[in-house]
């Protein structure tokens, strides 16, 4: 009975786990990048240097605005924090036609951005559950599929795993199948907390749209909802009566002094320069765990505390803590580190777990010499998925310094010179014998990681010696991981080309141990 | 400083806990511990990963300090099987 239930979960784990692998990887892959966003977008940036504090880029996001876009219903500033340095502007209505609201990037010196046009890492964080080349909604769906997916081969792989304790810390290398499915077992059990946990919380980021029907049971339209839940100023006319802002630094102190000192992430302002006008202030996403903050609003033209911090209900304030779990947007340095290696962990394990497929498979073919067809498939699909990404990203990283400056439309072919790279591994990878197909692709990804550091040296002032010198940490930490990176699929590639020693010797497989010299 | 301190008591846990292991004790010390040695080790190692989420709890207050502590464990944990591996292969 007991190894029965066994069985069939580890069927289950196989399939389920097979069946969206491969986009689970990426999700995982770009998910655990996202974790330095803010880093990932400073440095494809290189044009912008300095920080910026809170207070001065208020003030000049309002100076800006009330230039640039007095008579907008709303304005809506995103201010820099310790990790980033520059002030993200929206407004609406939109001047032009056809787009809801129009956007601005202030640099530490208040002017607009004159950087290179990118998409920097907020790409990377958005692909991970909106995809690219298709409609965001069909994307969602995907990934959230793949995440209960995902969620189904953790638990059926923890009763699948039988001696979950006993191997706990065993991971050998050189024996074939049985070293990659201790390397799958080590990645996911020793970070079995964070993999519950980020598929868990990732599904409850969109809950609201993979169950919608409490909210359909409740109110006559979605947005009725939202609004009464996250209720932002109520929309009133403009009495047309022309009044100056009260200064807004006066407001974000009195709301530091509500937050133990923290300075407010966001600043709201409806009707600005009317008289009827009213200022929001969000609490920063780095100063708690729950990522829908307190909010305190204030009179625009008196600049009084209107409306004092809310308590939450115990339904949203779950929500909130879990997406800020899963996005860890509150996490200091160190705990960022944490994140991005337990998240490295994640990506490893779906990927050999992806690769165990096939290894596991192999010994048992009828034919090994011509494997059918469904193994090929599987085979070529992880070469695509897992050589293919790593190639992507790091040509999307070099796109960023090799594209001419000018160029029409340069973001977006920056993502798509990550998807030319990726489709090319890919096709590389289905046409050559497979084992030179894994040695090179994984060898031409190494490459490209390793090209990222001379070439960013070559192309602008802030190479890694330079940032060294400077202390810009970020910097600095961007491209030893992409030295890392370069050695890790360097290292894989070479085990990859001695693979073909291992599978003669893998009848050898029971000789007894050497002794110890 | 405090996550350094923290990772290293986990460190050392997660190292106590798998030296009280069988085929640890083969691989690093060549004999088996005997029960009383075992259970020491056990013991150890099971209050450096509590005395890891104390520490983090007491600096970063309970909910950051909880979440800290699980990054902390993943970390030492891998730390001790890439001591092993590499233990393994000096050792042949």
């Amino acid at each position: 009975m007991k190894d029965s239930l066994r069985q069939s979960m580890a069927l289950l784990h196989t399939w389920a786990g097979l069946l969206f692998g491969w986009l689970l990887f990426a999700v995982f892959a770009t998910g655990t990048a996202a974790y330095f966003e803010s880093e990932i977008t400073r440095w494809m940036q290189p044009e912008i240097v300095g920080s910026s504090d809170p207070l001065t880029a208020a003030e000049q996001a309002v100076d800006y605005l009330g230039q640039t876009a007095p008579d907008a219903d709303s304005w809506i500033i995103t201010l820099p924090n310790s990790r980033s340095a520059t002030t993200q502007l929206f407004w609406s209505p939109s001047e032009e036609e056809g787009k809801t609201y129009s956007s601005a990037i202030l640099a530490p010196d208040g002017k607009e951005v004159s950087a290179r046009e990118t998409s920097g890492g907020y790409f990377l964080y958005r692909f991970h559950f909106d995809l690219h080349y298709m409609p965001v909604i069909w994307a969602r769906y995907l990934v959230g599929l793949a995440a209960m997916f995902m969620l189904v081969a953790i638990l059926s792989g923890v009763i699948t795993h039988k001696k979950i304790f006993a191997d706990f810390f065993t991971l050998r290398f050189g024996k074939g199948q049985r070293s990659w499915l201790d390397a799958h077992n080590v990645t996911a059990v020793l970070a079995l907390p964070f993999h519950l946990m980020i598929t868990f919380t990732g599904l409850v980021t969109l809950a609201t749209m993979y169950m919608p029907w409490g909210i359909a049971a409740n109110y006559t339209a979605p947005q009725t909802f939202f609004e009464s839940l996250f209720s932002s100023a109520p929309e009133v006319p403009r009495t047309g009566e022309k009044t100056p802002l009260a200064p807004v630094d006066a407001m974000m102190r009195q709301a530091a002094a509500h937050w133990d000192g923290a300075m407010p992430g966001s600043v709201t302002i409806t009707n600005p320069g009317d008289s009827s006008a009213s200022v929001t202030l969000k609490s920063s996403s780095e100063d708690a765990i729950g990522v829908r903050g307190e909010v305190l609003r204030f009179d625009g033209a008196s600049g009084q505390l209107v409306q004092p911090a809310q308590a939450k209900g115990p339904a949203l304030e779950t929500e909130s803590v879990m997406i800020g779990l899963h996005a860890g947007r509150f996490a200091d340095w160190g705990l960022r580190w944490l994140y991005f290696i337990s998240g490295l962990g994640g990506t490893i394990m779906v990927g050999s777990g992806l690769v165990m497929w096939t290894a596991k498979r192999r010994t048992r073919l009828p034919d090994p010499q011509r494997p059918h067809f469904g193994f090929r498939l599987v085979e070529r699909l992880n070469i695509a998925a897992i050589a293919g990404l790593g190639a992507g990203i790091a040509t999307y990283f070099l796109a960023n310094r090799l594209l001419p400056l000018g160029m029409e439309q340069r973001a977006d072919w920056e993502i798509n010179s990550m998807f030319l790279a990726w489709s090319a591994i890919g096709l590389w990878g289905a046409i050559r014998p497979v084992r030179r197909a894994w040695v090179e692709t994984l060898g031409i990804t190494a490459a490209l990681f390793l090209a990222i550091v001379p070439v960013d040296a070559l192309t602008t002032s802030r190479g890694l010696l330079a940032s060294l010198m400077a202390g810009d940490w970020a910097y600095v930490g961007f491209d030893i991981v992409m030295l890392l990176l370069a050695a890790g699929f360097g290292f894989a590639a070479r085990k990859a080309s001695g693979a073909k020693r291992s599978t003669s010797a893998r009848k050898t497989y029971r000789t007894p141990e050497r002794t110890p010299a | 400083m405090i996550h350094l301190l923290a990772i290293v008591l986990s460190l050392v846990g997660f190292a106590a806990l798998a030296l009280a292991m069988k085929r640890h004790q083969r691989e690093v010390i060549g004999r088996a511990l005997t029960d009383k040695e075992r259970h020491l080790t056990r013991s150890a190692g099971a209050l450096a990963i509590a005395a890891s989420l104390a520490v983090a709890m007491a600096a970063f207050g309970a909910g950051y300090g909880a979440v800290a502590w699980f990054g902390y464990m993943s970390v030492a944990a891998w730390i001790v099987v890439a001591a092993l591996c590499w233990h393994a292969r000096l050792k042949s």
